[in-house]
């Protein structure tokens, strides 16, 4: 709005803009009329005087042609002589610098005026003032008398012609003389030719050098209404009147007036003028302004003066005195304001009453500058009378400018049209109590859109709301991080919640499982019949019970994985024990089904292992006694050849009956190793030709004659060349060939990074012709269990890796699916063989007094008779005590024992293991072999740490057996063999 | 509001004054023969150089500034020269274009050239002005030229005699012509010499002229006299070669001369025929402006001014000899062709013979 200003000065305002407004229009009126009139006035006067220098034009440029041409008419017929003479006797009346010169008939001068006589015989016939045809030539520099001349002529007779030249100088004294009347200042004549060239000018120069004049005035305007030219001459503008002469035709005669002296005179008057209409101006606006301010300015003040005293919480108010002005009009004004406060202090006190009354805030604030309009009592309680102040600033705190959460924007739409009420919770920033704010964009007194809140105070519902929701939201989070999954649906099945775990088990997110049937998102089977399982909301909303879902129940998660679950519903009741809905809780049971199932498993091997450990313990008791027997037999030189066959092959059977007991053993109960220097080469055949026989898979050897011994125990390589080539071979069951390299890896060679060092390895790789492993179970197939055959135990290949790694090896496979299966075994190099050979058969036998514990008494007696083959004396125990007590007996006899073997256990009695102890107790230098089945029990794999010197593994042949006793016999020391 | 008011005021004075703040105008000065006897001549050079400085003002000026031509009438009088230069020197011209006789110029050089003013022209062609490192420059070539196309013409024609008719109211001019041509021409040369500022006496003066029966005849004239002369030549039944030198080539000499200028051969550098674009346009809008064909005086006049402004804007600042140091370092492309002035100030120009017929000029080649 714009700044407001007093009455009065509006009207002194308007007042003297009306009056400048009038002088400027009037003044410029009265100064173009001024300025019209003067030149109204100077082309009326220099019409005058141009009329006057017209007329006498003529008279004066052609001088004398009246006469010339009466003399022409009198000599018209004439002969030339009488007209020469006439001729001469009349150009004595010429002017000065008149020429006068007659042509003969040929264009010859035959008279000239005196002066020029010498001319006499020139020809000018062909110049243009001659040749023309007009009366009067155009200006031009006489030939003759080098001034600027017009030409006139006269036809004197039929062979003479006159040539007049008149010098235009001679107009100059009658025009001089005419000018001396001026009436304006520096007014002037001026003459033009029809070619434009000066005929007459003030300043002689142009005249007499024939000047272009024309050329000169610029910017010819003209003529105006009045008459007059301008044109600027040497940068100066003149008015000008023009007249056209007739004789010469087409000549221009100018007065001319400097436009400046002219001005400067018309300024003047109209300069006076105004002073004297400005000073009549000023006397009358005086004279208005008064009467306006006696009659009304005054009158208004007064009421304006009145009504800002005027305190409207007055009762009644009595705002004006009704008959001060002395004008009726403004008294009945006085007494209209006077009921008027009246009625609006009532109508102010009802309204103020009634919003006071109200228990909630209500306060108005101008919507653009937020300043506070009104504030109830309410408010006036809460926050003070703040009217006037900024709302921001009052009814917040901590606000630095207008509240980020102001509704202002809300209230009127992008027209500035009100809008509906805008109803919303806020927490008052200054009390901290919560309101239901109801704004409203209402029309202000003034007619302004102002903002109007009335805010309920809310605080103690709004806490209670708050409690309800924290309390929602703290089920919610319990139910959604809970370990299991959880789902609750209504009666009808339809889901409500899902929880974080269930999300994951079924695949489902709670935003697109919400809202669907149970069936869709928790689809349930039987895992052995593949039948779906009844829907346990159903079974709850039936019995109103907790249900615990069927064992082996699988859930079908979103992406088809099968999962085993437990799970159980429950219903949900409401406060009347009404089932509103039904809860369901599962879990994942996969992990935990198929630990149970390895945990079963693998007691079932134990117990296998422990059944094959029992069996083999007898049967290598049996095989012992024979093969030993056999090997008796054989000693036997007598002996047909057939029998001798018979036997052998019963022997090769026993063997191979040792062996399928040794890997009865390794399989039952693992174990180390019994280590010894051997050749690969036959453990691979004939582990391989065993496998394979019968079967139609052949195999292919490439094995080098100098591949090196390795360090093996013989019956678990055995085990896992057998266990790789069988798996080789069910791989292909169409047939197909298996191809085994050996080759020897020097030191730093091995591929394998975990082979490095400065050990030489044996490399052995088989490698068949199979379908190949897929990549992802190329790196499971040595896990324990994991197997890919329908009846696999899960534990040939883990076996394998076993054996091999506690030979200090490594073993790695190759494939790809379509290309077969390569593994690759490095076992590491053994150790002097051919010494051990050497010092083997250096050992020799002598007779000894032997001891033989064992329980078994086929044993014993197989035992006896080899040693007695090989002449030693045998003493037998059956058990550790017995043994001990003969031992001791022995040494006391003076005849003692040189040699000590004891079974490694004797069921329900002291075995070797035991009995070494005390033995050795009784004789340090006692020398004991330890004799046992179990080739892989560490006692026999790690004898001497238990003070054996060597170890037998049963069952024993003759010859390794008298290998060994004569062995220990023979040194302080024994050596282990089986 | 009374601080509005006086704000109002100071503006409209700022730009009252402002429009009335005009640039500085640059003053050349003509001084030349426009009363005097041949003054009618004198009409196209002052009309030519009018319109070239109309021309360029409308252009925009010389650097900005609006060129004023100040025109005095030397009234070929040594009277007239010496009052038309003072007052174009009170004036402060920076040059003054002039006069249009070697004699007149010869006159006027002391004083203008001797007042830091440069003085050009391209109507004098006397010798004593050429070789010399002064303020004086000419568009003109020289009496040395003149003589050797003139001897050259002679032979041409087969001339052994020739009669000389020489006006002496411009020796500087007539005289130094007449001693190139005795240095080039080896044939019979008579001299009839007269005085045109005074009364010439010219059935006598032809008489004299053909007394010996020349081969032909030679008039070191101006154009008004030339056109007199050539009628009594004509008359005393001379029926040679007339020929006449670049001071004639004006239309006073065909006005004047008329039946008896046909034929008639002039040696000037001045081709009529001038068939540049540039020529052609000015040769119009003279007509136009004037009511007038352009002439050969006119085409000079005009082609002086616009080589003095285009020297004034090459110039450093306005002066005579910043002026000169300009016109010595530029080439310049005028309506009758290029041209550079050399270190003295003097052009070389190629020298036609111009012939009189059917009443007009016409080129009749190259003198070689």
């Amino acid at each position: 709005m714009s700044r407001l200003r007093p009455l009065q000065s509006h009207i002194k305002k308007i007042l003297l803009t009306v009056i400048t407004l009038t002088f400027v229009v009037t003044g410029s009126f009265v100064g173009w009329r001024q300025y019209s009139v003067g030149q109204q006035e100077v082309a009326r006067v220099l019409t005058a005087q141009i009329r006057i220098a017209q007329s006498l034009m003529p008279s004066l440029l052609l001088a004398h042609d009246r006469r010339l041409r009466a003399m022409a008419g009198d000599l018209a017929g004439r002969p030339d002589q009488e007209v020469l003479a006439r001729v001469k006797r009349e150009c004595l009346r010429r002017d000065p610098f008149d020429i006068c010169y007659v042509l003969n008939p040929q264009g010859r001068i035959v008279y000239i005026s005196r002066e020029y006589d010498s001319y006499q015989g020139f020809n000018p016939s062909h110049m243009p003032h001659v040749k023309e045809a007009r009366q009067v030539s155009a200006v031009f520099q006489s030939v003759f008398s080098k001034r600027s001349v017009v030409a006139l002529k006269y036809r004197l007779n039929a062979n003479l012609r006159l040539i007049y030249e008149r010098d235009i100088g001679n107009i100059l004294p009658a025009l001089l003389h005419l000018e001396k009347g001026e009436i304006f200042d520096r007014q002037s004549l001026v003459l033009l030719t029809s070619e434009g060239v000066a005929a007459y000018h003030p300043d002689q120069n142009l005249v007499r050098t024939r000047h272009h004049l024309a050329y000169d005035m610029k910017n010819m305007q003209g003529p105006n209404s009045r008459g007059l030219y301008s044109y600027e001459y040497q940068d100066k503008r003149y008015y000008a009147v023009r007249v056209e002469l007739q004789t010469p035709r087409g000549w221009l005669l100018y007065l001319q007036v400097p436009a400046r002296p002219l001005m400067i005179t018309a300024v003047k008057e109209i300069a006076l003028q105004l002073v004297e209409m400005l000073v009549l101006l000023g006397l009358l606006t005086a004279a208005i302004q008064f009467i306006l301010r006696r009659f009304f300015s005054q009158p208004v003040q007064d009421i304006v003066d009145a009504l800002a005293r005027y305190e409207p919480e007055s009762s009644y108010p009595e705002v004006l005195q009704p008959r001060k002005s002395g004008v009726r009009e403004f008294a009945r004004i006085s007494q209209a304001i006077n009921d008027m406060a009246r009625d609006v202090s009532l109508s102010t006190e009802r309204f103020r009453r009634l919003v006071d009354s109200l228990d909630a805030l209500v306060y108005v604030a101008d919507m653009e500058t937020y300043e506070l309009l009104y504030i109830n009592r309410y408010g006036i309680d809460l926050f003070g009378d703040i009217t006037g102040k900024l709302c921001w600033q009052s009814l917040q705190s901590g606000q630095t400018g207008p509240c980020p959460f102001c509704t202002n924007h809300l209230l009127i739409d992008e027209e500035g049209r009100p809008q509906p009420t805008h109803v919303w919770p806020f927490q008052n920033t200054v009390t901290g109590e919560w309101y239901e704010c109801r704004d409203q964009a209402i029309p202000w007194t003034d007619g302004r859109l102002v903002r109007m809140e009335i805010a309920l105070n809310i605080t103690e519902s709004k806490q209670a709301q708050d409690a309800l929701a924290d309390e929602k939201e703290r089920l919610a989070v319990t139910l959604r991080s809970i370990g299991d999954g959880v789902i609750t649906t209504d009666t009808a099945g339809v889901v409500t919640m899902i929880n974080m775990v269930a999300e994951r088990l079924t695949g489902w997110r709670q935003t697109e499982a919400v809202g669907r049937d149970l069936h869709e998102i928790f689809h349930i089977i039987h895992a052995k019949s593949g039948e779906p399982v009844e829907n346990p909301v159903d079974k709850v909303v039936a019995t109103g019970q907790v249900v615990e879902l069927v064992n082996h129940t699988v859930l079908i998660a979103k992406d088809g994985t099968p999962l085993s679950i437990a799970d159980s519903g429950a219903p949900i009741r409401d406060k009347n024990s009404e089932i509103v809905g039904v809860v369901l809780v599962f879990r994942d049971e996969t992990e935990k089904n198929r630990l149970q199932e390895q945990s079963i498993k693998a007691q079932k091997l134990e117990s296998v292992g422990v059944l094959a450990g029992g069996i083999a313990h007898d049967f290598n008791n049996i095989l012992t006694a024979i093969m030993g027997n056999i090997s008796l037999a054989l000693t036997d030189t007598s002996l047909a050849a057939d029998t001798a066959k018979v036997l052998e092959d019963a022997e090769k059977a026993s063997v191979r009956a040792r062996n399928l007991t040794h890997q009865l053993l390794t399989f039952a109960k693992g174990g180390e190793p019994v280590k010894e220097s051997t050749n690969i080469a036959s453990v691979i055949t004939d582990s391989a030709d065993f496998v394979l026989h019968g079967s139609m898979v052949s195999c292919r050897y490439d094995i080098p004659d100098d591949l090196w011994l390795v360090e093996v125990d013989h019956g678990q390589i055995s085990q896992v060349v057998q266990n790789l080539i069988i798996n080789a071979k069910e791989a292909m069951p169409d047939g197909g060939e298996i191809m085994v390299s050996c080759s020897n890896v020097p030191v730093g060679s091995a591929a394998e990074p975990a082979l490095k060092g400065d050990s030489r390895f044996v490399r052995i790789a088989i490698r068949d012709t199979g379908p190949g492993i897929p990549a992802e179970m190329l790196t499971r197939i040595f896990d324990p269990y994991f197997s890919t055959k329908e009846e696999g135990s899960g534990l040939g290949l883990a076996i394998c890796h076993s054996i091999v790694h506690k030979h200090d090896g490594h073993i790695a496979v190759q494939s790809q699916p379509g290309q077969g299966t390569e593994f690759v075994i490095y076992l590491p190099e053994g150790k002097a063989v051919q010494k051990k050979v050497v010092e083997e058969e250096a050992a020799t036998s002598r007779p000894a007094r032997v001891m033989v514990m064992d329980d078994e008494e086929m044993i014993l007696n197989l035992s006896r008779q080899m040693l007695n083959r090989l002449g030693h004396e045998v003493v037998l125990a059956h058990g550790g005590q017995e043994a001990l007590a003969l031992y001791q007996e022995s040494l006391e006899s003076g005849n003692p024992v040189d040699l000590v073997i004891m079974d490694l256990t004797i069921p329900g009695g002291m075995g070797g293991k035991e009995a070494i102890g005390e033995l050795l107790a009784l004789d340090p230098q006692a020398k004991v072999i330890v004799a046992s089945g179990y080739s892989n029990d560490p006692v026999v794999a790690n004898f001497r740490d238990y003070g054996f010197a060597a170890a037998l593994v049963k069952p024993f042949q003759l010859e390794p057996f008298s290998r060994v006793v004569n062995k220990v016999l023979a040194a302080g020391q024994g050596e282990q063999q089986g | 509001m009374q601080r509005r008011w006086i704000a109002g005021l100071l503006v409209l004075l700022a730009l009252t004054a402002a429009g009335c703040d005009q640039q500085e105008e640059i003053k050349i000065g003509l001084a030349i023969n426009l009363s005097g006897r041949g003054g009618a001549a004198g009409e196209h050079i002052r009309d030519g150089a009018l319109l070239a400085v109309e021309e360029i003002n409308d252009q925009g000026g010389v650097l900005g500034r609006p060129l004023r031509l100040l025109v005095r009438d030397d009234q070929n009088s040594d009277a007239g020269i010496k009052k038309a230069e003072e007052a174009l020197l009170a004036e402060q011209v920076v040059a003054v274009i002039g006069h249009s006789y070697s004699s007149n110029t010869l006159k006027a050089y002391p004083l203008v050239t001797g007042n830091d003013t440069l003085m050009i022209t391209a109507y004098t062609a006397t010798t004593k002005l050429s070789g010399k490192d002064d303020l004086f420059f000419r568009t003109a070539i020289d009496c040395v030229m003149y003589g050797q196309k003139t001897a050259a013409l002679f032979r041409q024609k087969g001339v052994t005699s020739v009669a000389f008719l020489m006006d002496m109211s411009n020796p500087a001019f007539v005289l130094d012509y007449l001693a190139q041509v005795k240095k080039n021409f080896q044939g019979d040369i008579t001299t009839v010499a007269f005085e045109s500022r005074d009364k010439v006496d010219w059935p006598k003066l032809s008489q004299e002229l053909l007394a010996v029966s020349p081969d032909a005849v030679m008039m070191l004239t101006e154009s008004s006299m030339t056109g007199v002369a050539v009628q009594y030549v004509r008359n005393q039944g001379f029926s040679g070669p007339v020929i006449a030198t670049i001071w004639t080539q004006s239309p006073e000499l065909i006005r004047i001369g008329g039946p008896a200028a046909e034929g008639m051969s002039l040696v000037t550098f001045i081709n009529p025929e001038n068939r540049r674009a540039d020529y052609l346009r000015f040769a119009d809008t003279f007509q136009e402006k004037f009511q007038k064909p352009a002439s050969a005086r006119a085409s000079r006049a005009y082609e002086m001014v616009y080589i003095l402004a285009e020297g004034l804007r090459q110039a450093e600042k306005v002066d005579a000899y910043a002026l000169k140091k300009a016109l010595l370092a530029t080439e310049f492309e005028s309506i009758m062709g290029r041209l550079r002035f050399d270190r003295y100030g003097d052009v070389v120009r190629p020298v036609y013979e111009v012939l009189v017929r059917d009443g007009r000029f016409v080129n009749g080649g190259e003198i070689p």
